[in-house]
């Protein structure tokens, strides 16, 4: 997992590239974000029914969202349930749905049939006919729109750094999903672009990798993005929420995810939805230091607010 | 540079600024302060008075006062200083034959001021050019209030090779320089001069009569770790000893330094609004329009910072705040656009819709028109129905349907009306409303894309055409009255005339 003590020294730990083919930089905020993610995503399990609402302030929203959703994924432990792919399709029967990956791909799909008679044993999912050994790992998932195969994607520099190498075939097939960022799309799908790597390593992450949000077509997904400005309802049943600016913000009414970040970006004149939160902090929330609460210090031109507020 | 090697340029001149701190240039200005001193008297008089004879020499006067620290250029470049100085002499004329003896003796006095600064370059103006050539074009910046200013001090100082720049476009453009040049007082200004800095140093030009040498900060600092508060670093130049002119008793709220919004007679009515009115309040507009903004429905607004095509979205009222730009149309209201839209929308069904929507409605119109709001509001509070608030609100067509399902539920049961198939038919409705605006979203945004989007920020307001529908105008809020009116329903909402913003544009 991401250590902040290391994450939040001054020294950069971390290089960002605009894409794959710009020149990366060393940057000590984009560890203080990940970081910043990691210890919201442990903090979440111990809130027992208040919701933490954190804004941060920063010079400039590029990159935060993503980074802060980053160093989340990178930190929620996968859901159970994932196994060898034959003990998996037996315990679960037909006519139910999982998600499986061998080594190119990672399929969802219904499990339709189960034959034990041939051998090899041979499943018919997904759409298709299978030997159940060329999968790696299976998982029960819920009923989608639609069956879906994407190509895997092969974690890097930071995935490693963090540990969650360990466990990604795990993470692909049974991801937490448990993380919203709401936003200016178009600004939030150009950040996923971006490559972090940690330096002194060659081989960075995109950040669509380690956010992983859903797509249309997608077979896994660790994270959902929804669009501030066509959004009617703030999403549910989530465990963190990232508000992405002042469309995204006005949303925190009605946004009922433990854990909350705001990001308010300075370089935008709009302070308005600054003052709502304030006043929430000042009407109905419990002030909280958040260095003391989560070990994480903001490095100098960050402004971080923290309030708790019962759910 | 990449975006990343920009941002990461933002991050280091932050945290620059928030360590070493900012200088404030200090400029003697002798002209101005005698302006100044001359404003702070008539608007002490008015105060006295109470009446609203001095409003528009004030806010002549203070508009004058206002280009006088925000655009430094010499005369020969500076068109508004005489547009302004002319407007007090006007507004003074006007009123002159009302007054007595002391007021003609403080309109002389602010007359003489203002024809005196008319008359000169402003002070900080030669300061100004000569700090920025000793750094050098390649080096510096030069940051205006606005886009009006940014373009009067370009046209003086980007024939000279440089960057002037409005605080909106410094968080688009890439640029490299390592010291900004802010014209004007710093809490006058946008935070993100202070808080996100382009450059690693930031220095203020500030006439000497403008006494306030705090630093703004944004509004979580307060509450925040990691508060950026930096020093501030006083030089002053030319400064005279504080003459006569300057030597007021105490500063003038920063709030009373802007132009003020011309309201006209007005109080807040204490009364009840009645079943066909709501409780609004005065909104002027850029383009010489103004609103009455009811506190109900999110308001359409456009923010042209954003890319095309996520510009328009909707706001909630409270949020609404001069600078927010609202989507209107001409002649209509939005809600009414949307509610025919919707009707179209459902075809045949619209008129089923309809008919159930109206029995309901009518029975609870009938309900407050004999009992009353407060009987009505007791009632369904009794039973168990939470939004009560809401209930004029309920009786718009517009209006789908209580938000609650178990409001609306108590509610049809208290009005003797069948759950079904009305429930439905509104769920429906709002579903259907719910499409057709987003359908209508689209299309401000496809005319939005069309609108010129400069000189939206430069004017303060354009009109597109309405494509089929009334036209549209996108215009910026410039005042929000502090008092509330009761006015007709269909009147919110919908654009008029007004020029109270005059001395604000």
């Amino acid at each position: 997992m991401v250590e902040s003590t290391r994450l939040g020294a001054a020294r950069p730990v971390f290089s960002l590239a605009e894409n794959d083919d710009s020149v990366s930089v060393p940057v000590a905020w984009a560890g203080s974000y990940l970081a910043l993610g990691a210890r919201l995503a442990r903090h979440v399990g111990s809130l027992n029914g208040r919701q933490l609402v954190i804004t941060l302030s920063v010079p400039r929203r590029d990159y935060v969202a993503c980074l802060i959703g980053s160093g989340w994924t990178l930190t929620r432990p996968p859901l159970d349930g994932a196994g060898d792919p034959l003990q998996v399709a037996r315990e679960l029967g037909p006519r139910r749905w999982c998600r499986a990956l061998n080594a190119t791909y990672v399929y969802v799909g219904e499990l339709r049939e189960l034959n034990e008679t041939v051998q090899p044993a041979r499943v018919r999912y997904a759409g298709s006919h299978f030997q159940v050994r060329s999968f790696l790992k299976m998982a029960p998932c819920a009923p989608l729109d639609g069956e879906h195969r994407q190509e895997r994607t092969n974690p890097g520099s930071v995935v490693r750094y963090t540990g969650a190498t360990r466990d990604w075939e795990h993470r692909l097939v049974a991801p937490a999903q448990d993380l919203a960022l709401v936003g200016i799309e178009s600004r939030l799908r150009a950040d996923l672009e971006a490559v972090i790597c940690r330096i002194g390593d060659e081989d960075g992450d995109r950040l669509e990798t380690l956010l992983m949000p859903w797509r249309r077509g997608a077979a896994t997904w660790f994270s959902r993005i929804y669009s501030s400005a066509t959004l009617e309802e703030a999403p549910a049943d989530y465990n963190g929420v990232v508000l992405d600016g002042q469309g995204a913000i006005k949303f925190i009414g009605e946004t009922f995810s433990p854990v909350v970040v705001c990001v308010v970006d300075r370089s935008v004149a709009d302070e308005t939805q600054a003052e709502n939160l304030v006043n929430m902090r000042r009407t109905e929330g419990t002030a909280v230091d958040v260095p003391k609460l989560l070990g994480w210090h903001p490095p100098v031109g960050i402004e971080i607010m923290g309030f708790e507020v019962r759910l | 540079m990449s975006r990343v090697a920009a941002v990461n340029e933002r991050y280091r001149s932050t945290e620059s600024v928030a360590r070493h701190g900012v200088s404030l240039l200090v400029v003697g200005d002798e002209a101005g302060a005698a302006l100044n001193s001359a404003i702070r008297a008539v608007a002490r008089a008015a105060a006295e008075d109470a009446s609203e004879l001095w409003e528009n020499v004030l806010g002549a006067a203070k508009s004058l006062r206002w280009r006088l620290a925000f655009r430094p250029q010499p005369l020969a470049l500076n068109p508004s200083i005489h547009i302004a100085a002319t407007a007090v002499h006007t507004q003074a004329a006007a009123i002159r034959p009302a007054l007595g003896s002391d007021g003609v003796a403080l309109l002389d006095r602010l007359s003489a001021a203002a024809r005196i600064v008319a008359a000169s370059d402003p002070a900080v103006g030669a300061h100004l050019l000569d700090t920025i050539r000793e750094t050098g074009p390649a080096d510096c910046l030069v940051v205006t209030d606005g886009t009006l200013s940014r373009s009067e001090v370009g046209a003086w100082l980007g024939p000279l090779g440089f960057r002037v720049l409005s605080p909106g476009m410094l968080s688009e453009a890439e640029i490299i320089a390592d010291v900004t040049y802010v014209v004007g007082p710093p809490r006058l200004m946008r935070t993100s001069l202070v808080t996100a800095p382009p450059t690693p140093e930031v220095s203020f030009f500030v006439p000497s009569w403008y006494t306030d040498r705090g630093l703004p900060t944004t509004l979580i600092a307060d509450y925040s770790q990691g508060a950026i508060r930096p020093e501030v670093r006083v030089f002053e130049i030319d400064v005279v000893e504080r003459s006569a002119a300057t030597d007021l008793a105490e500063p003038e709220p920063i709030e009373d330094f802007a132009p003020p919004p011309v309201w006209g007679p007005q109080r807040s009515v204490t009364r009840d609004p009645g079943v066909d009115e709501v409780a609004a309040r005065k909104v002027l507009l850029s383009g010489g329009y103004a609103i009455w903004m009811d506190d109900g429905d999110r308001i359409r607004t456009l923010d042209p910072s954003q890319p095309a095509g996520e510009r328009v979205t909707y706001t909630d009222v409270s949020a609404v705040e001069p600078g927010t730009y609202l989507v209107l149309r001409l002649g209509v209201t939005e809600r009414a656009v949307l509610y025919d839209a919707t009707l179209q929308s459902m075809g045949a069904r619209g008129a089923v819709v309809e008919a159930s929507q109206d029995r309901w409605k009518h029975a609870l119109l009938n309900r407050l028109r004999s009992a009353g709001r407060c009987e009505v509001e007791a009632a369904l509070r009794r039973l168990g129905v939470r939004a009560v608030e809401q209930v004029e609100a309920w009786t718009q067509r517009t209006l789908a349907r209580p938000q609650l399902d178990s409001d609306f539920r108590l509610l049809l049961q208290w009005l003797d009306v069948p759950e079904h198939p009305t429930f439905s038919q509104a769920t429906e409705f709002r579903r259907a409303r719910f499409r057709a605006a987003s359908r209508m979203r689209e299309q401000l945004e496809d005319a939005m894309a069309s609108a010129d989007i400069d000189a939206l920020r430069i004017e303060g307001h354009v009109r597109v055409d309405g494509a089929g529908f009334a036209d549209i105008i996108a215009t910026r809020v410039l005042a929000i009255s502090p008092h509330t009116n009761v006015v007709a329903r269909h009147d919110a909402r919908e654009p008029f005339r007004d020029e109270g913003g005059r001395w604000l544009e």
